[in-house]
Formats: C-alpha cells, structure tokens, sequence
C-alpha cells in the first residue's frame, strides 16, 4: 500500500517516524507550529512542508501525530474528522479522560487509531514476549522493568502539564510492556520523588494473574546513558535483558559523536519502522495491530493509577478491563 | 579464645566455621542438636563437625559448659531469640545468622538481653564488607551522586534446597521476604544513615513451586516499596526467582543509587569467571573474601568486649522493616516503620 502521510509535529520522535515513512514507500507531508518541518526534512531527505493543518489533512491517506503530548487530544479529534485513520504518538493524551474520549470515538466511527508504543517493537522485547509465550519461564511471576536516562532539555518535558512527566513520558513505555507479558494489572501503588530536573518514579503492580511487577522510570540531570533493562520469572526460569549489555556495536575514539536523542535509521532494525508497518498492514487488512488502541488506553488506565497512588500515597484498585471492541 | 558453633541448620555455619579456622588461634566447638531429625541426605552433626576439623558436643547444656567466649548462631531462625538470650545469659558474646530474629519482640528481647548482660550481639550481614559498598558509601559521602533520588535494590536467588526448614513457615519465620530483604535493607540504612518512614509489600509464590507444580508455603518472590524522611524512594526485590541449577552470575546483590550528580551502581558478588565445558556453563566466584572479614569483625568484638558493626541495632531495624512488610502484605496497604527502641 502507498499513500500520503500526514505528519504533524517535527521534533524528536518526527526524526524517528519520517525515515521509516519514507522507506515504507509513503509520500510525506509535514506541517509544525514550531515550524521546524523545513529543517526535518532536509535531515531525511525527504517529505515536503504543508502550510497549514486543512492542507495537511487534504492531502493525507494517513495521519502521524508526532506533537507534545498535551496536544495530541485536540490534533487526532481533527483527523477523525477527516476520517483519517491516525497514528499517535505515546502517551494517547494527557489525561485519562481524554484518552477514553479519543478512543470511544474513534470506535464509534469505525476508524482505526493506533498508539505508538514502539517498544513492543523493540527486538529484545519482542524476544522477551516470544520466549514468554513459548513457556520459557513457566508461568510469570515477579518483572523488573528499568528505563532511566538524562533528563530532557526541551522545556515541555519537564512541564508536568504537558508531558505527564517521566511517568507518562518514560513509564507508559514499561506500563504497556509489563500488562502485554504480566496480564492486566488489579492494582497499583506508586512513589515519585523529584528533585529540580531529577525525578525517579517506582510503581508496583498486582496483576490479576497473580503475578508482580516493579517498574522504575528515571529522569536525572547527572549525564548519563539512555539505558532499559528488565528481568521476568516466572514459576520456571527467568529473562534478562539489559541494554548497556551484549551491544552489537560500541565505538569510544576522538569521532565520538554527540549524543543523538535516536540513533541513525535502518530499515532492517528501526522498531520504528516495524511498528508503522504493523499500522500499514491493519489498515489494509483489519487485522488487529500487536498494540491496539485499548492497549493504549489501558495503558492510560494504570499510568492514571500510578499517579494517583503517588499523589495520595494509597493503593488504587482498578476494575478489569473493559470487553471493547478495539477502534483499531 | 573459644568460640562455638550452635547449629548447622543454616549452612553458612560451615562457611563461618572455615573463617574461625582460618583466623588462627580459635578453640572451635560445634553442637548441632536435632541433626538426627533431619531428613536423610541433609549434612550435618559430628560427621559434619569432622569434616570441617572443629571439635564437636552433643547437647547445648555441653556447649555452654564448655566456656564459649563467643557464639555463632546458625540455628532455625525462630530458635535464634532464645539461643542468644541463653547467651547473654551466659556472659557470652553473639554473632548471630541473619535474620536477626523473625519478630521485632524476639529481636528486641534479645537487644535487651545482651545489653543487660553487657555481652555483644551482633548480626551476620557480610555483605557490608564488600569493597563494592565501601566504595559506594564513600561516593556518596563525597557528594558524587549529589541529592539521592531513588534506589532499587535486588538481593534474588533461588528457593533454599540445602535445608527443608527455610520453607517451613513455623521454623523460618517465612519465605523471601524473609530470607533475602535484610542484608540489602541493611545496606540502605548503613548507607542513608537513616531508617525509611514507610513500607509498602507485595508477595507470591509463583516462582520455583515445589514438587507437581504446588506452591511452597511460604511467598517466593516480594517487592518492597520504601519511602524517606526527605522523600527519596527505594524498591527491594527479594525474590527466590532463579530456578535450581542457575550457573552464577554475579547478580545476588545490586544496588543501583540514582542522584541528581551521578548514578552508582554495585554488584558486589559480580566477581565471577565464567565459561563452558562440555557439561555446560562454567561460573566461579573470586570476590573479597567478605565471611572472613565479618569473623575477625567478631573475633575483635569478642576480645574487647565492644560491639563491631553490623551490630545489634543492625540486625533490628531491618527486622523491624520486614515485620513492617508482611503487614502491608496482610493489609494491602502501605505501612509507617515501626521501632520501639534503637
């Protein structure tokens, strides 16, 4: 399939979507109020700018809202509008609340919204789901899952507000990964500490299969590597991946070049890539993505959970989740 | 100086055992009363005291008629608040196995009892003479790390196969949560120089059932949830999750300590060769010897007369933290720390 995309947005995760766009065959159009979408493309060499959102729409088979994460509610309401199947960069949206808004609505027309929670495309995690699923660890019983890294320099990041913070900027990440292994999760508690730019966020989930998980998402102004790691055992065996360890790569000399929010793209190990083609191919098929928007809405469910335990510092039980028919 | 040994029911007897006689000049006396009520194949008695060269008596009434200066206590984990009570009783100084004891009034009995006595009591936590945690500890003192935001500390292994005891509720006192949060909640109390102010717990028997797939009696893997007076926060995982015949592979301790300035791991046990022969993977510790440096600790204490760290007061928080646990375990709810006397 060939089509338009949209691309709405220009900044870190654009560098990561447009590359993989461009080798899925898609034509691009990109429009930012930043009005970065120049310099975007340049970078890629490829895609063209669009003046305004109506053009961008217009000329669009698919939708990638690629934006802070406060703006995404507003921006994917635009595209159901359009009719525009839509790809939504994680968290959903701020709040919760918004995100069952989006996500009802997208059912009820009948057009497929898909939330980027690229790590499902992550090849370690995909092994990690795999050797799970084929019973490598018998039934799961307790998970660690680590994600920590410098704290960002772009102002919205840091602005709770905007960005959820590290719980809806890094943990979603982990949040979706330990329910797609663990099952759905009955209850939560969470702690968060932030310090100035620091800020570290513990939540401990009871899932409703019996297992635990512990997931730690760190923020830190000390300069530091972007690092993941986790560990799942289960009743016969345990998982471990790290990603300071078993690099296929490593370099240190005088060409050591700054540190990348991303790394270079390459189609044959760009998660990136795997996770918009999955998109692709549910649009033209209906097969259900490996992350659906009840993913990401579940995803929304415990992260809101995670937060509020923080806040009172009480437990919060959650119902199960709900029998919906996925909008993707 | 003369020092006993009361029990091989936990087998870092024979590890202290061969520290005692690596320190030289130390009259050995085992006792390892109910060795004949064991189930058959599990070590222990005078054949055990044979082996590993320590002189041996059959009753306690023997051993504390024997004059012991000192006392290693590696029994069952309940009968460690009436052996060193007995002790101080005695007039004899206490290294004892970890746990300290598997109720914060069984551990303060036994606080009570020493310092009543004037005799020392001290708690088996080796791991804090790790080179890795001084190094850490100094870092931190320095300021490398800055403003201390979080910790997530690990202390997994697998469920104890050496003894049946560790999974008889009625003899440990519990299972992982039990076992394996004392010697991390140690190190993060040595470290901060702080007790947390609040304890949240999460406990299953999921990893490592025993035979035909049923759950052990006790809980095989816990997470512990810690928060301090200044807000930082702090995971344990304790978890009995490595399955049986697991090579080594460095992990059994870490601690990962993030900050505002710097981020500082350990992974004290990390010193490990590996490789593989034809029967699979080959694995073999080289740390500090860390046994020999609690013993001479010990050995130091019983001859002034004063207490080395870890001391008493060491061993009683943490049992203070993991009474705290099984609490918020039992009431699905987060619990302050409670100590009555420090």
């Amino acid at each position: 399939m060939h089509g338009t995309v949209g691309l709405i947005g220009a900044g870190g995760i654009a560098n990561a979507h447009l590359p993989a766009w461009l080798d899925l065959g898609y034509d691009v159009v990109v429009f930012s109020v930043a009005d970065d979408a120049e310099q975007l493309i340049a970078r890629h060499g490829g895609g063209r700018p669009v003046a305004g959102l109506e053009a961008l729409f217009g000329a669009a088979d698919v939708v990638d809202i690629c934006t802070p994460t406060h703006t995404h509610r507003e921006l994917a309401l635009a595209a159901l509008e359009h009719g525009l199947p839509t790809v939504c960069e994680k968290p959903l949206t701020r709040t919760l609340g918004e995100a069952e808004d989006l996500v009802a609505r997208f059912a009820a027309a009948g057009v497929p919204l898909f939330p980027a929670h690229v790590v499902r495309y992550f090849a370690e995690y995909e092994e990690l789901w795999r050797a799970v699923a084929r019973g490598d660890v018998g039934r799961v019983g307790v998970q660690r899952h680590t994600r920590q890294g410098r704290s960002p320099q772009s102002g919205w990041y840091l602005d709770e507000h905007r960005s959820g913070g590290v719980l809806l900027d890094l943990m979603i990440h982990d949040i979706d990964v330990a329910r797609w292994i663990g099952g759905d999760v009955e209850r939560v508690f969470a702690r968060t500490n932030v310090v100035g730019g620091s800020q570290s966020t513990q939540a401990f989930l009871t899932h409703a299969g019996g297992a635990i998980s512990v997931l730690t998402a760190t923020w830190t102004t000390a300069p530091i590597e972007f690092r993941t790691q986790f560990e799942v055992a289960g009743s016969d065996g345990v998982l471990h991946g790290d990603s300071a360890e078993r690099r296929a790569f490593r370099y240190q000399g005088h060409a050591e070049p700054g540190a990348d929010l991303l790394p270079d793209f390459s189609p044959l190990t760009s998660p990136y890539r795997a996770e918009l083609a999955d998109f692709v191919h549910s649009i033209a098929t209906g097969a259900a993505p490996r992350v659906t928007a009840l993913d990401g809405l579940e995803a929304m469910r415990i992260a809101d959970a995670v937060a509020r335990s923080a806040a009172t510092g009480l437990p919060v039980d959650l119902q199960p989740a709900k029998e919906e028919v996925s909008a993707a | 100086m003369r020092i006993g040994i009361l029990s091989f029911a936990h087998l870092h007897a024979t590890e202290y055992a061969a520290a005692l006689r690596r320190a030289g000049d130390v009259e050995i006396m085992a006792c390892d009363a109910g060795h004949a009520d064991r189930p058959a194949g599990e070590l222990g008695g005078p054949e055990l005291a044979r082996t590993l060269g320590v002189g041996y008596v059959e009753t306690e009434e023997d051993l504390w008629a024997w004059r012991p200066d000192g006392v290693v206590i590696c029994a069952e984990n309940v009968r460690h608040r009436e052996l060193a009570s007995r002790a101080a009783a005695e007039g004899v100084h206490v290294l004892c196995e970890k746990p300290l004891a598997t109720s914060l009034a069984d551990a303060a009995q036994m606080l009570a009892a020493a310092r009543a006595a004037g005799t020392v009591l001290m708690t088996a936590f080796p791991v804090r003479f790790a080179p890795a945690y001084a190094e850490l500890r100094t870092a931190v003192r320095r300021g490398d790390l800055g403003r201390i935001i979080s910790i997530a500390a690990t202390n997994c292994g697998g469920v104890p196969t050496t003894r049946d005891w560790f999974v008889d509720p009625a003899r440990s006192g519990g299972g992982a949560l039990t076992d394996h949060v004392v010697h991390v909640a140690d190190l993060l109390a040595d470290l901060l120089d702080e007790d947390p102010v609040e304890v949240y717990a999460i406990a299953n028997a999921i990893p490592n059932p025993g035979q035909n797939g049923a759950a052990v009696p006790v809980e095989t893997a816990g997470l512990v949830s810690l928060r301090y007076r200044d807000g930082a926060i702090a995971s344990i995982d304790c978890s009995w999750s490595r399955p049986p015949g697991r090579p080594n592979a460095g992990d059994l301790v870490t601690l990962t300590v993030v900050g505002t300035e710097g981020v500082a791991e350990i992974a004290p046990f990390a010193g490990v060769l590996t490789g593989w022969n034809s029967r699979g993977a080959v694995a073999s510790g080289y740390g500090a010897p860390l046994d020999d440096l609690l013993i001479r600790a010990f050995l130091d204490a019983v001859r002034t007369g004063e207490a080395r760290q870890p001391d008493a007061v060491a061993g009683y928080r943490t049992v203070a933290l993991v009474e705290a646990a099984y609490r918020s375990v039992t009431e699905t709810a987060p619990v302050r720390l409670e100590m009555e006397s420090r």
